[in-house]
């Protein structure tokens, strides 16, 4: 008798052996529709004092099939370092499938108007949604409400489904916002009397905000130019005060704050999407920042910019393709329990007697910040070294601007060489800049002198501070977005100290199809305009961008580490008309993703969408296969974008490359620096530890430039 | 279990697609679970709807531990009504029918088709059926027993038994013929 009960009890998965309607579903979904109507919608719709704001839900791409005629190159490469597998997607405008899980149907393409905000209070006392009354009530105070305050997040990465406004009262308010509504989100509000408000903004201009303001109400306003950063107190268009208390910490250098990338979980956002960054400026800042005996602001540390500050040892690229790409899986050196991924890339390093024509400006601000300290010393002794590089066919004229901007040398041939340093030893300091007058005159100049084979670029030398004519941030970045079609490329050399606008050189110069770097003295101008003068001038591939997708058999969450300015929307990465980073010839890009690898304890804690769930039916086929990655990128010269795309098996490398070892040494060095919530055992002593390692040959000092600057951070923070 | 957990909270915000995914994951058991207890498939097929509107409707009251023993309580309760609303369940004691004496032949070879044992689950009475399946598929105890079916422990018992033996005969009978 206990044989049968047992028997049973044993196999009683095996006895499920019957199954149920198909139609079953379809029943339950009606049911449930209707029973929908539980939910507590807040209309807003007929409030006079209300604009509502459009909203676009997350349109994901159409998924079409993927041509089974993808070429696979590099096969067996011989490289240590290569990428296993490296594919060559033949139409890149068709939009790729997902490789680990099912694509999610869009469930709605038509784009929206947001009219209904779900009104969500949270008490102390009981989890559970709150009661239709409470609702009713908060709307009765609402509709007597008389000032309104919003803050609308312009970040264009935001893709939160929810935002959250902590105040000082003993409850919190939770807006739902549409996923996905790019670049207008609500954000906050005000509050009752004298309660507080506050909240960071994603992406906003500057620092921190804190407001506070009288009345009690809500509103959602457009996305209007509300976080001017100049102004203390800004009057909305409802006519309610409001005060931005800006902080002064921040007056003088600054910096667009950085709000750090956080761990996305794979089911819910398997893809992960940037463009490159080349830039250095932010890596000289910090060593002049602790040189100079003090802790770099956090906002200054650009972790991306630290770790491609120096160059690494990557294959020269193979077949077709610009650039080779070289990943590396390893332990991560902070957390124990994660994995770091490094994907690097190196551009095609082109000889100088090969490189096309230059055809140069230099658009120099001879302001009157720029005549104290060493600026304009400093940059007309860099300005001299790259003259000295030219060569014949090159052109180079040079505008300056201040109070009016003019052209100063005609274009002249590069073998001309007295007659552009008489110019440069001319150049004197006085006035104040019209920035905006100096770029339009310099992208006139290199347009009559635009060379279709060569290299058409404005360099632009200045302390970045626009304050005269065309100030406006946004202005400019709008002026300079609309010369990047004329095929003129825009680098931009910062100067100076003390009046760094980092913040505005760093967007002048991506959104000019260039990079950024910032000199604090010869050495590094030399590094810039002649060592490096070859990539930085020569673009091989424009607009490049990457998109990983996670493995969610292998990798719960990840994070990208930096770049946090630079990333993309998803659909983003298909759509050639978004602007993204350029690669110069023998340019090497690094980036580092920190991964929770799946059955990780307590590695489930971030946000996850609202509208569309994955469905986990990954395919197991690929389980030893960690990621794989996308590019995209131009021809410098083509409006249409080409694919290419790696795998990354989970195969980590029994001792990590010196490459690996430098990247993550600088990593942990910036997350100290910045004071990373995610630094976990990071320390200065091993970050040294690790660059000890990685020192290699170091031909340049660079690295052991490097050393020296965290021994001495070390010693300024008075930590381990 | 990581995707479970955000499955069902995306479920507490209704999103259709968490509430398919959740479906697609425990129909099958589920529906096994109702087809056994109900003995009838149409009717299987109505109550694992009803069970599982109520999942979704009561969702925001599933407060963690094993949500699979959850909904399996949900299932269970909607079964458990729809029989006691369809027919009395008669709960004679055992001592009112006497058993056939069966060999212990078979005994050692029990590695008996599934579905011939599922079909003489679902021949058995409804009391003990619901007992013998509660009791020995789903893990409940005598005094879980009670507590659902509102009979005594000692009723749970000896349906138990009553169940186990009728099972033994009409298996028997299965494997002779």
């Amino acid at each position: 008798m206990k044989n049968l009960e047992q028997y049973i009890k044993d196999n009683r998965d095996q006895m499920e052996l019957e199954v149920p309607n198909p139609e079953n579903w379809s029943n339950i979904e009606a049911a449930l529709n209707k029973k929908k109507s539980r939910r507590l919608w807040v209309y807003w719709s007929a409030a006079a004092s209300l604009v509502i704001i459009a909203g676009v839900l997350v349109l994901l791409p159409n998924y079409m099939p993927m041509t089974s005629s993808n070429k696979i190159i590099n096969k067996g490469s011989d490289s240590q370092y290569a990428s296993e597998s490296l594919e060559i997607i033949e139409n890149p405008e068709q939009f790729s499938k997902l490789r680990y899980v099912e694509p999610i149907e869009p469930n709605n393409q038509e784009i929206t108007k947001v009219e209904k905000i779900t009104m969500v209070q949270e008490s102390e006392r009981e989890s559970d949604l709150t009661t239709e009354t409470k609702i009713d009530s908060k709307e009765d105070q609402l509709a007597e409400a008389e000032t309104y305050i919003a803050l609308v997040d312009s970040s264009p990465n935001f893709i939160m489904d929810s935002v959250t406004v902590a105040y000082t009262l003993d409850s919190r308010y939770e807006f739902e916002t549409t996923v996905g509504m790019a670049d207008k989100t609500l954000y906050g509000y005000s509050s009752n009397g004298s309660y507080d408000l506050q909240g960071t903004v994603d992406g906003a201009k500057a620092g921190t905000w804190s407001v506070s303001s009288q009345g009690i109400g809500l509103a959602i306003v457009e996305n209007e130019s509300y976080f001017a950063m100049d102004e203390k107190v800004r009057k909305s268009n409802k006519g309610a005060d409001v005060l931005f208390e800006y902080d002064e910490n921040l007056k003088g250098e600054d910096y667009n704050s950085i709000k750090e990338n956080d761990f996305k979980v794979v089911l819910s956002e398997p893809v992960s999407t940037f463009s490159i960054d080349v830039d250095g400026a932010s890596y000289t800042n910090v060593r002049r920042h602790i040189n100079d005996g003090s802790m770099p602001p956090k906002d200054a540390v650009r972790i991306e910019e630290l770790i491609n500050y120096f160059q690494y040892d990557l294959p020269e690229p193979k077949d077709d393709i610009p650039f080779s790409i070289t990943t590396e899986l390893g332990d991560c050196p902070w957390n124990k329990k994660h994995k770091l991924v490094q994907i690097s890339l190196k551009g095609k390093s082109i000889e100088k007697a090969q490189l096309p024509k230059n055809n140069l400006v230099f658009l120099i601000d001879v302001s009157g910040s720029m005549s104290s300290g060493d600026k304009l010393d400093l940059l007309k002794k860099g300005f001299r070294m790259l003259t000295n590089e030219l060569r014949e066919e090159d052109r180079v004229s040079i505008v300056v601007y201040a109070g009016a901007a003019g052209l100063v040398l005609e274009p002249t041939a590069g073998n001309d060489k007295p007659k552009i340093m008489e110019a440069l030893d001319r150049l004197e300091a006085g006035g104040s800049t019209a920035g905006g007058e100096g770029i339009e005159l310099a992208y006139k100049t290199a347009l009559e002198n635009f060379s279709k084979k060569g290299n058409n670029r404005i360099i632009l030398a200045t302390d970045g501070d626009f304050n005269v004519g065309m100030s406006d941030q946004d202005e400019l970045i709008e002026l300079i977005e609309e010369k990047r079609k004329s095929g003129i490329f825009l680098s931009v050399l910062g100067f100076g100290t003390g009046n760094i606008q980092d913040g505005t050189m760093e967007q002048i110069a991506d959104n000019g199809n260039g990079n950024y770097n910032y000199i604090d003295n010869v050495l590094e101008a030399k590094k810039v305009l002649v060592t490096e003068m070859g990539g930085t001038l020569q673009t091989i591939a424009k607009d490049v961008k990457l998109q990983l997708e996670f493995n969610p058999l292998v990798v719960s969450s990840y994070r990208l580490i930096g770049y946090e300015n630079r990333l993309l929307a998803r659909e983003d990465f298909d759509d050639d008309t978004k602007d993204a980073g350029e690669l110069g010839s023998g340019h090497t890009i690094t980036a580092l993703y920190e991964l929770v690898p799946t059955g990780t304890e307590g590695s489930l804690n971030q946000s996850e969408l609202k509208y569309t769930v994955p469905t986990p039916t990954y395919d197991t086929t690929y389980s030893n296969e960690v990621l794989t990655v996308k590019f995209r990128y131009k021809p410098p010269k083509e409006d249409k974008s080409k694919l290419i795309q790696a795998v990354v098996k989970n195969n980590p490398k029994s001792s990590p490359s010196l490459n690996y070892t430098m990247a993550t040494s600088v990593a942990e060095f910036g997350m100290l620096l910045r004071d990373s919530k995610y630094k976990g055992e990071s320390s200065y002593s091993h970050a040294l530890e690790l660059a000890n390692k990685a020192k290699g040959e170091d031909k340049n000092g660079y690295r052991s430039e490097y050393i020296r600057m965290v021994e001495k951070a070390k010693l300024i923070s008075g930590k381990e | 279990m990581q995707l479970e957990e955000l499955l069902i909270k995306q479920c507490k915000k209704n999103d259709p697609k968490a509430q398919k995914e959740l479906y697609l994951r425990y129909s099958k058991a589920m529906y096994n679970i109702c087809s056994r207890m109900l003995a009838d498939q149409e009717k299987a097929n109505d109550i694992l709807q009803e069970a599982f509107i109520a999942v979704f409707s009561k969702i925001d009251q599933f407060k963690g531990g094993s949500f699979a023993a959850w909904i399996k309580r949900i299932v269970i309760n909607k079964c458990v009504n729809e029989i006691k609303k369809n027919s009395r369940v008669s709960w004679e004691n055992i001592d009112d029918h006497p058993v056939e004496e069966v060999s212990n032949d078979h005994e050692e070879q029990l590695n008996v088709d599934f579905a011939v044992i599922n079909d003489c689950i679902k021949q058995l009475p409804d009391g003990c059926r619901m007992v013998f399946i509660l009791k020995v598929m789903e893990d409940y105890n005598h005094s879980d027993i009670s507590e659902e079916l509102k009979i005594s422990e000692s009723t749970s018992k000896s349906q138990l038994a009553r169940a186990k033996q009728l099972l033994r005969i009409s298996l028997s009978k299965s494997m002779v013929a």
